[in-house]
Protein backbone atom coordinates (compact mmCIF):
# COMPACT_ATOMS: atom_id res chain seq x y z
CA UNK A 1 0.00 0.00 0.00
CA UNK A 2 2.28 2.78 1.17
CA UNK A 3 4.69 1.45 -2.15
CA UNK A 4 1.71 2.28 -4.52
CA UNK A 5 1.16 5.37 -2.46
CA UNK A 6 5.04 6.31 -2.65
CA UNK A 7 4.70 5.61 -6.52
CA UNK A 8 2.03 7.35 -7.20
CA UNK A 9 3.46 10.00 -5.62
CA UNK A 10 6.48 9.87 -7.68
CA UNK A 11 4.68 9.51 -11.20
CA UNK A 12 2.38 12.78 -10.21
CA UNK A 13 5.52 14.68 -9.59
CA UNK A 14 6.75 13.33 -12.93
CA UNK A 15 3.52 14.47 -14.44
CA UNK A 16 3.88 17.82 -13.23
CA UNK A 17 7.41 17.77 -14.92
CA UNK A 18 6.30 16.70 -17.91
CA UNK A 19 3.24 18.83 -18.19
CA UNK A 20 5.43 21.95 -17.24
CA UNK A 21 8.15 21.08 -19.94
CA UNK A 22 5.43 20.38 -22.57
CA UNK A 23 3.70 23.78 -21.56
CA UNK A 24 7.30 25.50 -22.25
CA UNK A 25 7.59 23.85 -25.61
CA UNK A 26 4.23 24.84 -26.26
CA UNK A 27 4.53 28.53 -25.51
CA UNK A 28 7.73 29.41 -27.38
CA UNK A 29 7.22 27.13 -30.55
CA UNK A 30 3.67 27.33 -31.31
CA UNK A 31 1.66 29.11 -28.65
CA UNK A 32 -2.14 27.01 -29.57
CA UNK A 33 -4.08 24.92 -27.25
CA UNK A 34 -2.20 25.40 -24.61
CA UNK A 35 -4.86 23.92 -22.12
CA UNK A 36 -3.57 20.47 -23.11
CA UNK A 37 -0.48 20.93 -21.06
CA UNK A 38 -2.38 22.38 -18.27
CA UNK A 39 -4.97 19.67 -17.74
CA UNK A 40 -1.80 17.06 -17.72
CA UNK A 41 -0.17 19.42 -15.03
CA UNK A 42 -3.86 19.39 -13.18
CA UNK A 43 -3.96 15.68 -13.46
CA UNK A 44 -0.69 15.31 -12.26
CA UNK A 45 -1.24 17.53 -9.45
CA UNK A 46 -4.49 15.03 -8.55
CA UNK A 47 -2.29 11.91 -8.56
CA UNK A 48 0.66 13.91 -6.31
CA UNK A 49 -2.78 14.99 -3.86
CA UNK A 50 -4.29 11.30 -3.66
CA UNK A 51 -2.12 9.38 -1.02
CA UNK A 52 -1.33 12.89 0.83
CA UNK A 53 -5.30 13.11 1.01
CA UNK A 54 -6.37 9.41 1.55
CA UNK A 55 -3.86 8.94 4.42
CA UNK A 56 -5.10 12.49 5.93
CA UNK A 57 -8.61 12.21 5.53
CA UNK A 58 -9.94 8.82 4.02
CA UNK A 59 -7.84 6.28 6.11
CA UNK A 60 -8.47 6.15 9.90
CA UNK A 61 -6.23 3.95 11.94
CA UNK A 62 -8.08 0.65 12.44
CA UNK A 63 -7.70 -0.19 16.07
CA UNK A 64 -8.94 -4.22 15.63
CA UNK A 65 -6.83 -7.24 15.67
CA UNK A 66 -3.70 -7.27 13.48
CA UNK A 67 -3.03 -10.76 11.77
CA UNK A 68 -0.17 -11.37 9.93
CA UNK A 69 1.79 -14.77 8.41
CA UNK A 70 5.46 -15.12 9.06
CA UNK A 71 7.24 -17.65 7.60
CA UNK A 72 4.06 -19.96 7.89
CA UNK A 73 3.40 -18.70 11.36
CA UNK A 74 0.55 -17.15 12.85
CA UNK A 75 1.18 -13.83 13.86
CA UNK A 76 -1.78 -12.25 16.46
CA UNK A 77 -2.13 -8.42 18.02
CA UNK A 78 -4.73 -7.50 20.31
CA UNK A 79 -2.20 -5.32 22.31
CA UNK A 80 -3.99 -1.87 22.05
CA UNK A 81 -6.89 -2.66 20.87
CA UNK A 82 -10.71 -1.26 20.90
CA UNK A 83 -12.57 -4.44 21.46
CA UNK A 84 -13.57 -6.01 24.45
CA UNK A 85 -14.33 -9.16 23.97
CA UNK A 86 -11.39 -12.21 23.48
CA UNK A 87 -13.87 -15.01 23.41
CA UNK A 88 -12.76 -15.33 19.51
CA UNK A 89 -9.53 -17.05 20.76
CA UNK A 90 -10.94 -20.01 21.68
CA UNK A 91 -11.58 -20.42 18.04
CA UNK A 92 -7.98 -19.60 16.53
CA UNK A 93 -5.88 -22.48 15.82
CA UNK A 94 -2.32 -22.26 15.69
CA UNK A 95 -1.29 -19.09 17.09
CA UNK A 96 2.24 -18.86 17.64
CA UNK A 97 2.68 -15.18 18.39
CA UNK A 98 0.24 -13.28 20.94
CA UNK A 99 0.56 -10.19 21.83
CA UNK A 100 -2.24 -8.92 24.25
CA UNK A 101 -0.40 -6.57 26.70
CA UNK A 102 -3.87 -5.21 27.67
CA UNK A 103 -4.78 -4.28 31.48
CA UNK A 104 -8.38 -5.99 31.03
CA UNK A 105 -6.62 -9.56 30.17
CA UNK A 106 -6.78 -11.70 33.29
CA UNK A 107 -6.25 -15.20 34.50
CA UNK A 108 -9.48 -15.72 32.94
CA UNK A 109 -8.36 -14.72 29.69
CA UNK A 110 -5.51 -17.26 29.63
CA UNK A 111 -8.36 -19.78 30.02
CA UNK A 112 -9.36 -19.42 26.14
CA UNK A 113 -5.42 -20.44 25.29
CA UNK A 114 -5.79 -24.16 26.13
CA UNK A 115 -4.97 -26.02 23.28
CA UNK A 116 -2.68 -23.58 21.91
CA UNK A 117 0.31 -25.84 21.18
CA UNK A 118 2.24 -23.93 18.53
CA UNK A 119 2.20 -20.56 20.68
CA UNK A 120 5.49 -19.34 21.02
CA UNK A 121 5.72 -15.92 21.93
CA UNK A 122 3.15 -14.25 24.22
CA UNK A 123 3.10 -11.05 25.52
CA UNK A 124 1.91 -10.30 28.76
CA UNK A 125 2.73 -6.78 29.59
CA UNK A 126 0.90 -5.08 32.05
CA UNK A 127 -1.77 -7.13 32.22
CA UNK A 128 -3.82 -8.26 35.15
CA UNK A 129 -2.13 -11.94 35.39
CA UNK A 130 -1.80 -14.11 38.63
CA UNK A 131 0.45 -16.83 39.65
CA UNK A 132 -2.84 -19.08 38.71
CA UNK A 133 -2.94 -17.52 35.25
CA UNK A 134 0.66 -18.93 35.41
CA UNK A 135 -0.56 -22.13 36.26
CA UNK A 136 -2.64 -22.04 32.99
CA UNK A 137 0.49 -21.60 30.99
CA UNK A 138 2.18 -24.05 32.07
CA UNK A 139 0.27 -26.62 29.78
CA UNK A 140 1.30 -24.24 26.41
CA UNK A 141 4.32 -26.73 25.85
CA UNK A 142 6.15 -24.55 22.91
CA UNK A 143 6.05 -21.58 24.93
CA UNK A 144 9.42 -20.13 24.77
CA UNK A 145 9.21 -16.28 25.16
CA UNK A 146 6.99 -14.54 27.90
CA UNK A 147 6.19 -11.06 28.82
CA UNK A 148 4.86 -10.31 32.23
CA UNK A 149 6.26 -6.79 32.84
CA UNK A 150 3.92 -5.09 35.68
CA UNK A 151 1.85 -8.46 36.13
CA UNK A 152 0.68 -9.77 39.84
CA UNK A 153 3.34 -12.61 39.58
CA UNK A 154 5.10 -14.04 42.45
CA UNK A 155 8.61 -16.36 42.77
CA UNK A 156 5.70 -19.26 43.64
CA UNK A 157 3.91 -18.85 40.61
CA UNK A 158 7.36 -18.16 38.11
CA UNK A 159 9.25 -21.72 39.78
CA UNK A 160 6.24 -23.93 38.58
CA UNK A 161 6.70 -22.28 35.01
CA UNK A 162 9.63 -23.23 35.20
CA UNK A 163 9.34 -26.65 36.18
CA UNK A 164 6.53 -27.44 33.57
CA UNK A 165 8.23 -25.59 30.49
CA UNK A 166 11.93 -26.53 30.19
CA UNK A 167 11.47 -24.80 26.33
CA UNK A 168 10.97 -21.71 27.98
CA UNK A 169 14.00 -19.22 26.90
CA UNK A 170 12.99 -15.50 26.86
CA UNK A 171 11.20 -13.74 30.12
CA UNK A 172 10.02 -10.17 30.77
CA UNK A 173 9.33 -9.72 34.56
CA UNK A 174 10.44 -6.22 34.89
CA UNK A 175 8.06 -4.22 38.00
CA UNK A 176 7.04 -7.57 39.22
CA UNK A 177 7.57 -9.22 42.80
CA UNK A 178 9.80 -11.69 41.34
CA UNK A 179 13.18 -12.25 43.29
CA UNK A 180 16.78 -11.67 41.55
CA UNK A 181 17.57 -14.85 43.20
CA UNK A 182 15.10 -17.04 41.15
CA UNK A 183 15.88 -15.09 37.77
CA UNK A 184 19.49 -15.67 37.86
CA UNK A 185 19.34 -19.42 39.10
CA UNK A 186 17.13 -19.99 36.39
CA UNK A 187 19.68 -18.17 33.62
CA UNK A 188 22.33 -20.16 35.00
CA UNK A 189 20.69 -23.20 34.63
CA UNK A 190 20.66 -23.87 30.99
CA UNK A 191 23.18 -21.29 28.28
CA UNK A 192 21.09 -18.82 26.25
CA UNK A 193 18.26 -17.97 28.42
CA UNK A 194 17.58 -14.32 28.55
CA UNK A 195 15.33 -11.71 31.21
CA UNK A 196 14.53 -8.08 31.00
CA UNK A 197 14.42 -7.82 35.22
CA UNK B 1 44.64 5.96 30.77
CA UNK B 2 44.45 9.89 30.69
CA UNK B 3 42.25 11.61 28.40
CA UNK B 4 40.03 8.44 28.02
CA UNK B 5 36.47 9.49 28.39
CA UNK B 6 34.66 7.03 31.09
CA UNK B 7 30.99 5.71 30.81
CA UNK B 8 29.80 4.75 34.31
CA UNK B 9 26.58 2.81 34.13
CA UNK B 10 25.87 2.78 37.79
CA UNK B 11 25.25 6.49 38.12
CA UNK B 12 22.24 8.23 36.90
CA UNK B 13 22.13 10.31 33.90
CA UNK B 14 25.03 12.89 33.79
CA UNK B 15 26.30 15.64 31.16
CA UNK B 16 29.53 13.01 31.29
CA UNK B 17 27.59 10.05 29.82
CA UNK B 18 26.37 12.47 27.42
CA UNK B 19 29.66 13.74 26.56
CA UNK B 20 30.59 10.25 26.26
CA UNK B 21 27.89 9.37 23.88
CA UNK B 22 27.74 12.25 22.16
CA UNK B 23 31.67 11.49 21.25
CA UNK B 24 30.82 8.51 20.21
CA UNK B 25 28.12 9.89 17.72
CA UNK B 26 30.64 12.48 15.99
CA UNK B 27 33.27 9.26 15.77
CA UNK B 28 30.75 7.65 14.23
CA UNK B 29 30.73 9.59 10.87
CA UNK B 30 34.41 8.62 10.49
CA UNK B 31 35.20 5.97 7.66
CA UNK B 32 35.95 2.29 8.57
CA UNK B 33 39.87 3.00 8.42
CA UNK B 34 40.12 5.93 10.84
CA UNK B 35 37.02 5.01 13.23
CA UNK B 36 38.02 1.98 15.23
CA UNK B 37 41.17 3.71 15.83
CA UNK B 38 39.88 7.19 17.52
CA UNK B 39 37.03 5.08 19.04
CA UNK B 40 40.00 3.05 21.13
CA UNK B 41 41.82 6.48 21.69
CA UNK B 42 39.40 8.52 23.06
CA UNK B 43 36.69 6.25 24.36
CA UNK B 44 38.57 3.16 25.38
CA UNK B 45 36.04 0.82 23.04
CA UNK B 46 36.92 -1.56 20.40
CA UNK B 47 34.57 -0.63 17.56
CA UNK B 48 33.57 -2.10 14.24
CA UNK B 49 31.48 -0.72 11.42
CA UNK B 50 28.65 -2.14 10.39
CA UNK B 51 27.55 -0.90 7.25
CA UNK B 52 24.21 -1.45 5.03
CA UNK B 53 23.34 0.64 1.98
CA UNK B 54 23.69 4.47 3.61
CA UNK B 55 22.80 2.99 7.08
CA UNK B 56 25.68 2.67 9.20
CA UNK B 57 26.48 1.94 12.82
CA UNK B 58 29.89 1.81 15.34
CA UNK B 59 29.08 -1.31 17.87
CA UNK B 60 31.70 -0.58 20.54
CA UNK B 61 32.20 -2.22 23.27
CA UNK B 62 34.81 -3.28 26.60
CA UNK B 63 34.30 -5.04 29.56
CA UNK B 64 31.86 -2.47 30.96
CA UNK B 65 29.91 -1.71 28.47
CA UNK B 66 28.34 -2.02 24.74
CA UNK B 67 27.85 0.83 22.68
CA UNK B 68 26.23 1.14 19.54
CA UNK B 69 26.30 4.62 17.49
CA UNK B 70 24.39 5.50 14.49
CA UNK B 71 25.33 7.96 11.78
CA UNK B 72 22.99 9.17 9.08
CA UNK B 73 23.67 8.75 5.84
CA UNK B 74 26.77 9.48 4.08
CA UNK B 75 26.91 12.92 2.93
CA UNK B 76 24.87 13.66 6.30
CA UNK B 77 27.42 15.97 7.99
CA UNK B 78 27.12 18.29 4.55
CA UNK B 79 24.03 20.23 3.96
CA UNK B 80 23.04 18.81 0.80
CA UNK B 81 23.38 15.24 2.14
CA UNK B 82 20.51 16.63 4.83
CA UNK B 83 18.52 18.36 2.46
CA UNK B 84 18.70 14.88 0.00
CA UNK B 85 16.91 13.63 2.79
CA UNK B 86 14.72 15.94 4.08
CA UNK B 87 13.13 16.91 0.81
CA UNK B 88 13.74 14.65 -2.03
CA UNK B 89 13.24 11.49 -0.12
CA UNK B 90 10.48 12.62 2.57
CA UNK B 91 9.48 9.20 2.64
CA UNK B 92 7.80 9.87 5.94
CA UNK B 93 4.53 7.78 5.56
CA UNK B 94 3.71 6.45 8.69
CA UNK B 95 3.65 3.07 8.63
CA UNK B 96 3.38 -0.69 10.61
CA UNK B 97 5.99 -2.75 8.49
CA UNK B 98 5.68 -6.21 7.13
CA UNK B 99 7.02 -9.59 8.68
CA UNK B 100 8.61 -10.27 11.66
CA UNK B 101 9.82 -6.44 11.85
CA UNK B 102 6.46 -5.77 11.91
CA UNK B 103 5.06 -8.33 14.68
CA UNK B 104 8.07 -6.75 16.89
CA UNK B 105 6.88 -3.33 16.20
CA UNK B 106 3.12 -3.92 16.50
CA UNK B 107 3.95 -4.91 20.28
CA UNK B 108 3.58 -1.01 20.54
CA UNK B 109 -0.01 -1.43 20.05
CA UNK B 110 -2.22 -2.18 16.55
CA UNK B 111 -2.81 1.82 16.53
CA UNK B 112 1.32 2.40 16.48
CA UNK B 113 2.83 3.55 13.10
CA UNK B 114 6.22 4.19 12.23
CA UNK B 115 8.05 6.64 10.09
CA UNK B 116 8.67 4.47 7.12
CA UNK B 117 11.75 5.84 5.98
CA UNK B 118 13.74 5.49 9.29
CA UNK B 119 12.12 1.65 9.43
CA UNK B 120 13.44 0.65 6.73
CA UNK B 121 17.01 1.86 7.41
CA UNK B 122 16.76 -0.18 10.57
CA UNK B 123 15.46 -3.26 8.63
CA UNK B 124 18.62 -2.53 6.31
CA UNK B 125 21.23 -2.71 8.75
CA UNK B 126 19.62 -5.14 11.57
CA UNK B 127 20.82 -8.62 10.63
CA UNK B 128 24.20 -8.10 10.44
CA UNK B 129 24.22 -5.53 13.52
CA UNK B 130 22.38 -7.90 15.42
CA UNK B 131 24.55 -10.88 14.91
CA UNK B 132 27.43 -8.29 16.51
CA UNK B 133 25.45 -7.51 19.19
CA UNK B 134 23.71 -10.79 20.47
CA UNK B 135 27.63 -12.59 20.26
CA UNK B 136 28.68 -9.76 22.27
CA UNK B 137 25.61 -9.92 24.89
CA UNK B 138 25.91 -13.94 24.99
CA UNK B 139 29.70 -14.00 25.79
CA UNK B 140 29.25 -11.18 28.71
CA UNK B 141 25.91 -9.35 29.56
CA UNK B 142 26.61 -5.80 29.88
CA UNK B 143 24.75 -2.99 29.67
CA UNK B 144 24.04 -2.03 26.18
CA UNK B 145 23.87 2.19 24.62
CA UNK B 146 22.66 2.65 21.57
CA UNK B 147 22.89 6.54 20.95
CA UNK B 148 22.83 8.36 17.51
CA UNK B 149 23.22 11.99 15.94
CA UNK B 150 20.07 13.22 13.67
CA UNK B 151 18.96 10.25 11.34
CA UNK B 152 21.13 8.33 13.40
CA UNK B 153 19.12 9.33 16.52
CA UNK B 154 15.92 8.10 15.10
CA UNK B 155 17.06 4.89 14.43
CA UNK B 156 18.57 4.39 17.64
CA UNK B 157 15.56 4.92 19.14
CA UNK B 158 13.97 2.36 16.51
CA UNK B 159 16.88 -0.37 17.30
CA UNK B 160 16.75 0.11 20.83
CA UNK B 161 12.98 -0.83 21.12
CA UNK B 162 13.89 -3.56 18.63
CA UNK B 163 16.97 -4.88 20.83
CA UNK B 164 14.77 -5.58 23.94
CA UNK B 165 11.74 -7.16 21.99
CA UNK B 166 14.92 -9.66 21.40
CA UNK B 167 15.23 -10.06 25.25
CA UNK B 168 18.89 -7.65 25.16
CA UNK B 169 18.31 -5.33 27.89
CA UNK B 170 19.17 -1.58 26.76
CA UNK B 171 20.47 0.78 29.41
CA UNK B 172 20.11 4.09 28.34
CA UNK B 173 18.90 5.40 24.55
CA UNK B 174 20.30 8.77 24.19
CA UNK B 175 19.97 10.86 20.60
CA UNK B 176 21.44 14.23 19.87
CA UNK B 177 19.11 16.59 17.42
CA UNK B 178 16.90 13.39 16.62
CA UNK B 179 13.57 13.94 14.67
CA UNK B 180 10.34 12.11 15.41
CA UNK B 181 9.73 8.53 14.47
CA UNK B 182 6.25 7.89 15.05
CA UNK B 183 2.88 8.52 16.09
CA UNK B 184 1.25 9.42 19.97
CA UNK B 185 0.26 5.76 20.43
CA UNK B 186 4.14 4.64 19.00
CA UNK B 187 5.84 7.43 21.71
CA UNK B 188 3.57 6.59 24.69
CA UNK B 189 4.72 2.75 24.41
CA UNK B 190 7.74 3.94 24.25
CA UNK B 191 7.81 5.86 27.49
CA UNK B 192 6.34 2.56 29.22
CA UNK B 193 9.43 0.44 27.93
CA UNK B 194 11.95 2.81 28.25
CA UNK B 195 10.87 4.60 31.62
CA UNK B 196 13.87 7.14 32.25
CA UNK B 197 15.42 5.32 30.11
CA UNK B 198 15.70 7.52 26.77
CA UNK B 199 17.51 11.13 26.97
CA UNK B 200 16.95 13.15 23.55
CA UNK B 201 19.23 16.13 23.68
CA UNK B 202 17.95 18.87 21.52
CA UNK B 203 19.12 22.07 21.36
CA UNK B 204 16.73 25.41 21.50
CA UNK B 205 17.80 26.50 18.15
CA UNK B 206 17.82 22.99 16.35
CA UNK B 207 15.16 22.58 13.94
CA UNK B 208 15.42 18.97 13.06
CA UNK B 209 14.04 17.87 16.22
CA UNK B 210 10.78 19.43 15.09
CA UNK B 211 10.46 17.53 12.08
CA UNK B 212 8.56 16.30 10.53
CA UNK B 213 6.28 18.12 12.10
CA UNK B 214 5.61 20.16 8.89
CA UNK B 215 5.80 16.37 7.37
CA UNK B 216 3.77 17.26 3.92
CA UNK B 217 1.99 13.85 4.33
CA UNK B 218 1.09 13.67 7.67
CA UNK B 219 1.58 15.85 11.07
CA UNK B 220 0.35 13.05 13.48
CA UNK B 221 3.77 12.56 14.72
CA UNK B 222 5.09 12.60 18.60
CA UNK B 223 8.35 12.77 20.31
CA UNK B 224 9.33 10.03 23.42
CA UNK B 225 10.35 11.34 26.24
CA UNK B 226 12.67 12.47 27.92
CA UNK B 227 13.65 15.95 26.69
CA UNK B 228 16.76 17.83 27.56
CA UNK B 229 17.53 20.66 26.15
CA UNK B 230 20.40 22.65 25.93
CA UNK B 231 21.30 26.28 24.01
CA UNK B 232 18.84 28.95 23.42
CA UNK B 233 15.93 29.35 21.72
CA UNK B 234 17.54 31.55 19.20
CA UNK B 235 14.00 31.95 17.13
CA UNK B 236 10.83 30.79 18.20
CA UNK B 237 8.83 31.86 15.58
CA UNK B 238 10.95 29.75 13.20
CA UNK B 239 8.87 26.66 13.63
CA UNK B 240 5.18 28.67 13.39
CA UNK B 241 6.63 29.97 10.12
CA UNK B 242 7.14 26.92 8.78
CA UNK B 243 3.86 25.67 9.96
CA UNK B 244 1.91 28.26 7.90
CA UNK B 245 4.37 27.31 4.87
CA UNK B 246 3.15 23.89 5.64
CA UNK B 247 -0.31 24.77 5.50
CA UNK B 248 -0.82 26.89 2.54
CA UNK B 249 1.07 24.48 0.27
CA UNK B 250 -0.76 21.07 1.49
CA UNK B 251 -1.53 18.92 -1.38
CA UNK B 252 2.02 19.88 -3.29
CA UNK B 253 5.33 19.73 -3.26
CA UNK B 254 6.67 22.47 -5.79
CA UNK B 255 10.17 23.79 -6.40
CA UNK B 256 9.27 26.63 -4.86
CA UNK B 257 7.96 26.03 -1.90
CA UNK B 258 11.09 23.40 -1.16
CA UNK B 259 13.42 26.10 -1.44
CA UNK B 260 12.07 28.39 0.69
CA UNK B 261 11.28 25.70 2.88
CA UNK B 262 15.11 25.23 2.87
CA UNK B 263 15.85 28.58 3.71
CA UNK B 264 14.14 28.53 6.65
CA UNK B 265 15.75 25.52 7.97
CA UNK B 266 19.46 26.65 6.88
CA UNK B 267 18.68 29.06 9.35
CA UNK B 268 18.69 27.00 11.91
CA UNK B 269 21.38 24.45 11.03
CA UNK B 270 24.33 25.15 12.82
CA UNK B 271 22.51 24.29 16.09
CA UNK B 272 22.30 20.92 14.50
CA UNK B 273 25.59 19.88 14.27
CA UNK B 274 26.82 17.33 16.17
CA UNK B 275 30.03 19.66 16.68
CA UNK B 276 27.53 21.65 18.62
CA UNK B 277 25.95 19.47 21.07
CA UNK B 278 29.19 18.72 22.14
CA UNK B 279 30.12 22.28 22.89
CA UNK B 280 26.87 22.92 24.83
CA UNK B 281 27.80 19.58 26.63
CA UNK B 282 31.12 20.92 27.52
CA UNK B 283 30.34 24.19 28.81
Amino acid sequence: MYFFFESLFLMGVGIIALAGLWFLVRLFRSPRRLWLPIVLGLVGLAITATPVIYTRVVETIDLGEREQMVDGELHLTLTGWDRESYEFLAYKRDIAVLQMANADVTDATLELLKGQVRLKTLDLNGTQVTDQGLATLAELKSLESLRLRGAQVTDAGLQQLFDHLPNLKQLDVRQTAVSSELIESWKAAKPGRRVLK
Amino acid sequence: MSGVLQLDSKAEHDSRQATFLGRACELAYLPAEVGPAEFQKQLGLEAELVSVENTQVYVGRNENAIVLAFRGSESFATIDGFRDWLLTNARNFLILPEGQLGTDFVAAGVGARFHSGFMSALADIWDPMFVVVDREFSRKERPVWVTGHSLGGAIALLCGWRLQQNFINVHQICTFGAPMIGNEIAAQAFVREFPNRIFRYVDAGDIVPKLPTVSLFSNSYAHCQREMVVGHAVDSSLVDKLKSLAQDTKDEISEAVQNSLWSEIRQGMPSHMMGNYLARLLK
